[in-house]
């Protein structure tokens, strides 16, 4: 057919076929793809670049300033996170692992990571296109953050199982430079702002090195076993098929709408050598933890709780101690919380 | 070998008949004990630095002392302690009346735990009741006119926070915030 055409004509098909690639087309959902692409762009930009700066991080009335250095390397990451203000603790963090400097304390604790990286940013990319479905998702307009320009999302909840999110993103890499948590009613509740940063420029590193002598502190923390995430617990998931059933022997028969069932571990607890069955259930852009484990003879106390933007809700089924966590309103962990059963 | 630690750090041990087995605990196993007590010992907000010199001085002292602390802490709560008495109210003071009764259980958190309880996440509960009712008032975070809960609480949540952390994406940057709250507590602020 193309041969039947004129050149002009030709030229004229080609050139709409290849705008029509890059237009915003909203899905069968109706899914806003520009703004499903910057969350994506978000998502993937912290594996991309290297980069320096520092932000504060206000919460509960405080503010924090911090500064990190991330380096993007061969085979993944290494980073390094920096209070500026009272005890210089600081935070080195890699593929492996993360050792907390704590001079303050004059301890050190080292810590594998259980789970594998970027887990989150799989169950992000599966769901990511069926937010709009519970978030209203607005390109609002541009800003400058740290004398960047920046884009702004804004990520309104639809019911009250869920925050609110304003994003800005660096408009040239993605990365985030700024982030409101809010509330229904858009009072923000944690935000965290770059104040300078320099992205994509070499680390040196001497930037990475922490600053309190590792001698100088008492360690403790525990060595990964061969197979990590394997011999210490199993691990499964994605956003719509977690693999390994057999892992889990609890569940909740009670989500919010748009949250699903994106992971399961099976953590040990580090010195307790305890089982704890973890499960991840999100929306693709907000997520809630379930651990359940053997209950202390003494329970404990039970009940709904929260910090900042964080809820949590504990309560104890047939000797387990059942806890739901995650950066979303109470009325969601409840839920959760109460729905969770035995399934074998 | 790791029930009885587990009966050491948790306070059941004397009740149990088991006294007999302290000296039959191999290098390791006293080494777990000591890593016990000071996580503990950082739980309950103290400074660690007694701790740190009883994981770096005589073995037997070590044992010694971290025994003997642990009677101290499992006293009653009208009954005289070897505490010096200014942490004992500072002690009162954060967690409750009831802290010395409940507060040798708290040794037996892992590391994960004694990582997170540092940075003292403390939520403040809504209504936190032993039987588990609750309503859903917002409180706002706001420790001068709220209850904390008590540290073993503290523990469990802020231990199952950061391994939550792992998979959050809200806050960006790989995770980033997660560490942030972490780095950005301090005890003395």
């Amino acid at each position: 057919m193309l041969s039947a055409l004129s050149l002009a004509n030709r030229i004229i098909l080609i050139a709409f076929m290849t705008i029509a690639t890059f237009v915003p087309v909203a899905s069968a959902t109706g899914t806003n793809t520009s703004v499903s692409d910057w969350l994506m762009r978000i998502e993937t930009a912290p594996e991309q670049y290297s980069y320096i700066g520092s932000f504060i991080y206000e919460h509960d009335g405080e503010m924090e300033t911090m500064r990190v250095a991330h380096r993007m390397e061969k085979d993944g990451f290494r980073q390094r996170l920096f209070s500026m203000t009272g005890s210089a603790r600081e935070i080195i963090r890699d593929n492996e692992g993360v050792w907390c400097y704590l001079p303050d304390k004059k301890i050190g604790v080292h810590e594998y990571q259980q789970s594998s990286r970027n887990n989150f940013l799989q169950i992000r990319g599966e769901q990511i296109h069926a937010l709009d479905l519970y978030y209203d998702l607005k390109l609002v307009g541009e800003g400058r953050i740290a004398d960047r320009s920046a884009t702004i999302l804004n990520l309104r909840p639809k019911d009250r199982y869920r925050y609110g999110y304003v994003l800005w993103a660096d408009k040239k890499t993605g990365l985030l430079l700024r982030t409101d948590l809010v509330d229904g009613d858009g009072e923000i509740i944690e935000r965290y702002m770059f104040v300078d940063i320099e992205i994509g420029v070499d680390i040196a590193d001497s930037l990475l090195e922490p600053r309190t002598p590792r001698d100088s502190l008492a360690w403790f923390g525990i060595e990964p076993k061969p197979g990590k995430a394997d011999a210490n617990g199993s691990e499964s998931g994605s956003a719509t098929t977690p693999k390994a059933k057999s892992v889990m022997h609890w569940d909740s028969n009670a989500l919010p709408p748009g949250f699903k069932l994106a992971y399961s571990i099976n953590r040990r607890e580090p010195m307790a050598d305890k089982a704890v069955e973890h499960h991840v259930y999100s929306d693709g852009l907000s997520s809630v933890s379930l651990f359940v484990k053997t209950s202390p003879d003494n329970g404990g106390a039970t009940g709904l709780s929260r910090m900042g933007a964080v809820s949590a809700y504990v309560k104890q089924i047939e000797g387990y101690l059942v806890t739901v966590i995650g950066e979303v309103p109470e009325s969601a962990v409840s839920m959760i919380a109460d729905g969770v059963t035995r399934i074998r | 070998m790791s029930e009885k630690l587990s009966l050491i750090v948790d306070g059941e041990f004397r009740s149990s008949g088991d006294e007999r087995a302290i000296p039959d605990c191999d290098e390791a196993a006293l080494k777990t004990i000591e890593r016990y007590q000071l996580i503990g010992a950082l739980l309950r907000n103290d400074r660690p630095d007694a701790a740190i010199n009883a994981y770096t001085n005589d073995l037997s002292g070590r044992i010694s002392a971290t025994i003997s602390a642990e009677k101290d802490w499992q006293l009653p709560a009208d009954q005289p302690a070897a505490l010096p008495a200014g942490a004992r109210r500072n002690i009162r003071r954060r967690h409750g009346r009831n802290i010395e009764r409940r507060s040798a259980f708290f040794g037996g958190f892992a590391v994960a735990a004694a990582i997170s309880a540092l940075a003292v996440f403390v939520f403040l509960p809504n209504s936190l009741d032993s039987t588990g009712k609750s309503d859903t008032r917002t409180v706002i975070a706001d420790s001068s006119t709220s209850t904390s809960l008590n540290p073993m609480n503290v523990a469990e949540l802020s231990a199952r926070l950061v391994e939550h952390g792992e998979f959050t994406g809200s806050a960006g940057l790989n995770g980033l915030l997660a560490y942030a709250k972490f780095v950005s507590h301090d005890d003395s602020r």
